[in-house]
């Protein structure tokens, strides 16, 4: 105090107050108020149901993810990779060239090819039933590639 | 650190006790650490959103306390702290100046309601308000407060002779103040 004195006498002279005041029982209702953001803050840091539950199966999700991610990339490289390799064989299939049809024609039996032509007309309709059943039972894609000698 | 404060420590260490622990904490520092924030940001309404923040931060980190530093130390650090922030928050949300807000300090202190100083008391509040924001808190820690300088230097990580330096400038810039205007 002393010291304050030499260096600042106007200020020692000020008394020593506090000029701030507050409202009335504000102390007195601090505590509680201040009890209810501590115990929303208890409620917070607790986790929630949904939280929970997303906790647990988090484990099944990445697995199902993960398996999903193996199927699509296993599965659709491989049906393209077939796809391309049939279309490749009927391409070689429908592909004839001048001479491969020469050579052809040139290995056709004569009297064989009057002999079919000379045959009489088989009435290829069909009913409509039959047209249905036969769809009914057309072989999947997967039959059809089965079949297929690659 | 005193018996109290090592009970409360201890009463946070055992799960059925850190509410009482709390309360005693509470109890005991509220008035001490309103009338330190209050001093920093003025206003009531805002030393009592500060002083909130204060306390839940200390129960949030209570469990981290290290005790290192007393406790006293460590919640007014965390008190200080708490008001600075609020400061520079307040002001970068007002888009204003630090002398700006000085000004609009001063006037905050003859419109607020919970001032009941006289006009030797407005002035230095005014000389205090005009002091740079460490200079201020120092003088008023010390000033009011009566701290010694060894613990203000852990509450707010200074060395003692900054401290005593910052303190001395502090003084000088008031006293000229209070020479230079007329009450």
């Amino acid at each position: 105090m002393d010291d304050l004195k030499k260096i600042a006498p106007k200020l020692s002279e000020i008394k020593k107050e506090n000029p701030f005041v507050v409202p009335p029982q504000y102390f007195d209702n601090f505590s509680a108020r201040l009890q209810i953001r501590i115990e929303a803050e208890k409620v917070a840091a607790m986790p929630s149901r949904k939280k929970q539950i997303i906790y647990f199966l988090k484990p099944a999700f990445s697995l199902v993810a993960g398996l999903a991610l193996i199927f699509l990339l296993v599965y659709f490289p491989l049906k393209n990779h077939k796809n391309g390799q049939l279309a490749n064989n009927t391409n070689q299939n429908t592909e004839l060239t001048d001479e491969n049809y020469i050579s052809l024609i040139e290995g056709i039996d004569e009297e064989l090819l009057y002999a079919f032509i000379n045959e009489p007309v088989i009435n290829d309709e069909y009913s409509d039933e039959e047209l249905v059943s036969y769809l009914s039972s057309a072989t999947s894609d997967f039959e059809i590639y089965m079949e297929i000698d690659f | 650190m005193n018996n109290d404060d090592i009970d409360i420590i201890a009463g946070f260490k055992l799960n059925d006790k850190k509410d009482i622990a709390f309360h005693i904490l509470v109890k005991k520092y509220k008035e001490k650490l309103y009338w330190h924030i209050r001093r920093i940001v003025l206003d009531h309404n805002d030393a009592d959103d500060v002083l909130q923040n204060t306390f839940v931060k200390i129960w949030r980190n209570i469990d981290s306390f290290r005790e290192e530093s007393s406790l006293y130390t460590w919640i007014y650090r965390i008190a200080t702290n708490e008001s600075i922030s609020f400061i520079n928050s307040k002001k970068r949300m007002k888009y204003i100046s630090i002398n700006n807000s000085h000004n609009s300090l001063e006037k905050k202190i003859t419109m607020e309601p919970y001032f009941e100083g006289d006009k030797i008391q407005t002035k230095l509040q005014e000389a205090i308000l005009k002091l740079p924001k460490k200079q201020m808190i120092v003088f008023n820690m010390r000033y009011f407060d009566e701290i010694k300088y060894e613990d203000m230097s852990k509450i707010l990580n200074t060395s003692v002779g900054a401290l005593k330096a910052s303190y001395f400038h502090a003084v000088k810039k008031i006293e000229e103040y209070l020479n230079n205007t007329h009450y």
